[in-house]
């Protein structure tokens, strides 16, 4: 394993990728610290549970393999983001198929999630996890990419499929509900 | 609390939880929020969602070592992959598989309009389908008339005629 190296964190993501291109092993760490979070956070806004390591290590390996096709129209940040909701949408599918006559277990969503759990043990922060459950799928997805990852309006209708005005109109409805649920 | 109408402020807000971002909207909206307790209640419901959602715990170093070092790949290689290529490509394939359906109708054409000719007994054509045997005694009685009364044709070869040989008594 390459250790990530500090003098590359002040780096561009773009700078990073041509040393990475040029053979600096480190450089792919350090998109890897710098965008893991994130894909795991939008893989939960997106309804995913098990083996997100897995899905973002996926993520950031179909990336780096099909680099020479990012023309950096949009962020890698973006460009990661459309790369894993393809994953997701795959395997959302396939899980389908597979469980479609299978019963969900009590305890399937505890595992990788206990370490979680204590995190939002406190009241405040389990009612806002209540209130985000209350939204579309649609409305989660945006309000969480824009709160957690700051991205633009532009970004976030490229990456749900919609348009830049919609994206805006599902942020703003999300936060409507979000602090209706937790002044109730 | 009413929300505060100034949307482009309320749109930066999210941006405005981290502290990196520092354009010049983004100095504006600061100074609006100084005096704005709407949105201040807003950024803080915003806060609180980022803390309520910490992420799952990743493997960061696990994840890095996965990721190959990098392959240059071919230029050919990529054009190939482009959805111009593609189409190219499509309406090159569609383009001669149309040459090849239309000369296989043209053959197929061809063999059938010599099946209809012999069917109909051209004259002066062979008949290739049918044989003697289907004639009838009719038939063959009009065939035969026909066969002599077609001119000799002189062969151009030169034949040798063999004579008997003759005694004197001419026997």
């Amino acid at each position: 394993m390459t250790a990530p190296d500090p003098r590359l964190d002040d780096l561009g993501d773009q700078e990073l990728i041509a040393r990475w291109k040029g053979g600096d092993q480190r450089a792919a760490t350090t998109l890897v610290a710098r965008h893991a979070a994130s894909l795991a956070r939008f893989a939960v806004s997106f309804g995913e549970h098990d083996e997100i390591d897995e899905l973002v290590q996926d993520t950031f390996v179909r990336a780096f393999a099909a680099i020479d096709s990012f023309r950096g129209e949009s962020s890698f940040r973006t460009w990661l983001f459309t790369i894993e909701r393809r994953l997701l949408l795959d395997r959302q599918r396939s899980a389908k198929r597979r469980d479609r006559a299978v019963e969900i277990r009590e305890d399937s969503a505890a595992t990788e999630f206990d370490a979680l759990d204590d995190l939002v043990a406190a009241e405040s922060a389990v009612k806002v996890r209540r209130a985000l459950d209350r939204l579309t799928p649609t409305q989660r997805q945006v309000f969480l990419l824009r709160v957690n990852d700051g991205l633009s309006y532009r970004d976030i209708a490229e990456m749900v499929k919609t348009t830049e005005g919609a994206a805006r109109v599902h942020y703003h409805h999300a936060i409507r509900t979000v602090r209706e649920l937790l002044d109730a | 609390m009413r929300d505060c109408d100034n949307a482009d402020v309320r749109d930066l807000l999210p941006e405005l939880l981290d502290d990196s971002r520092d354009g010049d909207a983004h100095r504006a909206a600061r100074a609006h929020l100084a005096g704005c307790d709407a949105c201040q209640a807003e950024l803080a419901l915003l806060g609180a969602v980022r803390g309520a959602l910490p992420g799952p715990r990743l493997d960061v170093a696990r994840i890095a070592a996965a990721i190959p070092p990098y392959r240059a790949v071919p230029a050919w290689s990529r054009a190939a992959r482009s959805p111009a290529f593609r189409i190219a490509a499509g309406f090159v394939f569609m383009v001669g598989l149309a040459a090849v359906v239309q000369q296989v109708g043209k053959e197929q054409s061809r063999r059938d309009s010599l099946a209809v000719a012999s069917a109909s007994g051209g004259s002066g054509e062979l008949a290739l389908g049918a044989s003697l045997s289907d004639l009838s005694d009719a038939d063959l009685q009009a065939l035969l008339v026909d066969l002599g009364g077609l001119e000799a044709v002189t062969s151009t070869d030169e034949d040798v005629i063999v004579l008997p040989a003759l005694d004197r008594n001419g026997v």
